[in-house]
């Protein structure tokens, strides 16, 4: 019984766990971001084959981060993630321009799936380092986001390799999620 | 697709010291504690990673299979078996995702390319029986070169009657100098700069796309499917590692003489290793030598426009 009523409590009121799939196309900064969230460091990284999970500690909530690989025919399998996620961060190359368009298809493409419906949306304006890189604004509009009905999202500029934006991010994610009760 | 299916329910006559000698499930949400009951589970490896378990320190040799929803903790016998089992079930993932994606078909006959690792087709996957037993392979056999061309030989006889396709891979590999990476050496590179024209292997395909796109563009050659017009497999074939390095090495050797002419003659004596330090490294080489290398190459800022405009124009029409 004591045991039991241990688990349960802590279950209730202890560090709520929360699943965060980490999307975008391939070289956008996920697996960076993921390990300078997790080990606050620059990592080495190469593409991303399958996907990377993780466990990050902030704010009081546990997040249980999955990074998937962005290549496009990788991209299909990310619905198999999609079950009991709270959000999604979404990691765009502010300087790669030319994919921007491939970036916002892909981007409204997974606020349409049903299993979704719930989930948060951050979305990180990645490689501010970089020149040529859009600002927060740019990336607004290029990805189409005042298109987004019914959710909750944040877009901010972040520099994973300065390690900027990547925090407050993970602030807005955490008060998002307490509020909502995830 | 089906995916492939691993399964623990083995002969331990089969898999000799293979055999893992504890095999454990958890819900990531609560335990499941009945290994028997766990012992007839089955997981998609085509959406599953596999992770050394640093946490779990009290169990020796132990790592994971991740899938989307269960964890899975096995036990190895011995550290070398542990490393063996996480090498091979990493490359029957790595053939998973890049077997499994949509072909690309292509107007060239095939011609002999023996080892290449993704020569199965596509419909070979369709049977989830196939998938099983090719798994089964890789893992049991405990030698994913012999399973390659197990499956590859089985994969031809059953693609016989179908219509004659090459991938990129099989065709950008035979083009000269594109059996090794264009910054290292390493062997069957499967990743390319898209506006350098070159093949490398995943590791230096990593330190170019540290670099940002506006200077290097990589996709891969399997799993990037939609990359791969025929236009820009022309373009490639009509360039190559061999070609490609000639110039951009040529210019990275011309820089260093270059150097050594404005340094101070005081210093000439050790111009030599300066020199040298630009020196090509080959795949063994740390990740740090390769970035070096690879910065110094990639970064000249003469690299002539026509060239870059050219790529642009081919690469960016579609």
């Amino acid at each position: 019984m004591g045991i039991m009523f241990t688990r349960l409590f802590s279950s209730l009121f202890g560090n709520k766990e929360a699943r965060i799939l980490v999307l975008g196309l391939d070289n956008a900064g996920k697996t960076t971001i993921l390990y300078r969230l997790q080990m606050g460091e620059v990592v080495s990284t190469i593409p991303t084959i399958g996907f990377n999970v993780e466990t990050v500690q902030y704010n009081n909530i546990k997040f249980q981060v999955w990074d998937l690989g962005g290549q496009t025919s990788i991209r299909p399998y990310w619905r198999c993630y999609f079950p009991n996620t709270q959000a999604i961060i979404y990691v765009v190359d502010s300087s790669d321009t030319e994919r921007l368009v491939i970036a916002k298809d892909e981007f409204h493409a997974i606020l349409e799936e049903e299993e979704l419906r719930g989930a948060v949306v951050l979305i990180f304006a990645n490689k501010q380092d970089l020149p040529g890189a859009l600002d927060d604004a740019a990336v607004t509009e290029a990805l189409e986001l005042h298109k987004i009905k019914n959710r909750q999202w944040a877009i901010f500029k972040t520099s994973a390799i300065k390690g900027e934006g990547l925090f407050e991010g993970l602030d807005w994610l955490s008060n998002t999620l307490k509020s909502i009760g995830g | 697709g089906s995916g492939s299916q691993l399964s623990s329910q083995r002969n331990s006559s089969e898999l000799g010291s293979g055999l893992l000698s504890r095999w454990l499930s958890s819900h990531y949400h609560g335990g499941v504690h009945d290994e028997k009951s766990a012992a007839r589970h089955t997981v998609n490896l085509l959406t599953s990673t596999i992770k050394v378990d640093a946490d779990q320190s009290d169990l020796r040799f132990c790592f994971r299979i991740i899938s989307p929803t269960k964890n899975y903790t096995l036990q190895a016998e011995s550290a070398l078996d542990q490393m063996d089992w996480i090498e091979k079930i990493t490359g029957v993932i790595a053939s998973l995702l890049s077997s499994q994606a949509p072909e690309r078909c292509l107007p060239t006959s095939p011609m002999g390319s023996g080892h290449h690792r993704s020569a199965s087709d596509s419909s070979s996957f369709e049977s989830s029986d196939f998938d099983h037993a090719a798994v089964e392979e890789y893992t049991s056999e405990r030698n994913l070169t012999s399973a390659y061309h197990e499956r590859q030989s089985r994969g031809s006889q059953q693609q016989r009657s179908c219509v004659k396709s090459e991938k990129p891979i099989d065709v950008l590999r035979r083009v000269c100098g594109n059996d090794r990476c264009a910054d290292c050496g390493a062997p069957e590179p499967d990743w390319a700069s898209l506006n350098l024209g070159v093949l490398v292997c995943i590791e230096c395909s990593g330190v170019h796309r540290n670099l940002g796109v506006h200077i290097s563009k990589v996709r891969s050659l399997t799993l990037d499917v939609k990359v791969w017009e025929p236009s820009v497999i022309t373009l490639f074939q009509s360039l190559g590692n061999a070609f490609a390095n000639s110039v951009w090495e040529e210019l990275l050797q011309s820089r260093s003489a270059f150097h050594v002419d404005l340094t101070p003659p005081s210093l000439h004596k050790s111009d030599k290793p300066q020199l040298l330090l630009m020196g090509k490294p080959s795949h063994s080489d740390s990740i740090s030598v390769k970035e070096k290398f690879i910065h110094a190459k990639v970064q000249y800022p003469l690299w002539p426009l026509r060239f870059n405009c050219f790529m642009h124009n081919c690469i960016y029409r579609m």
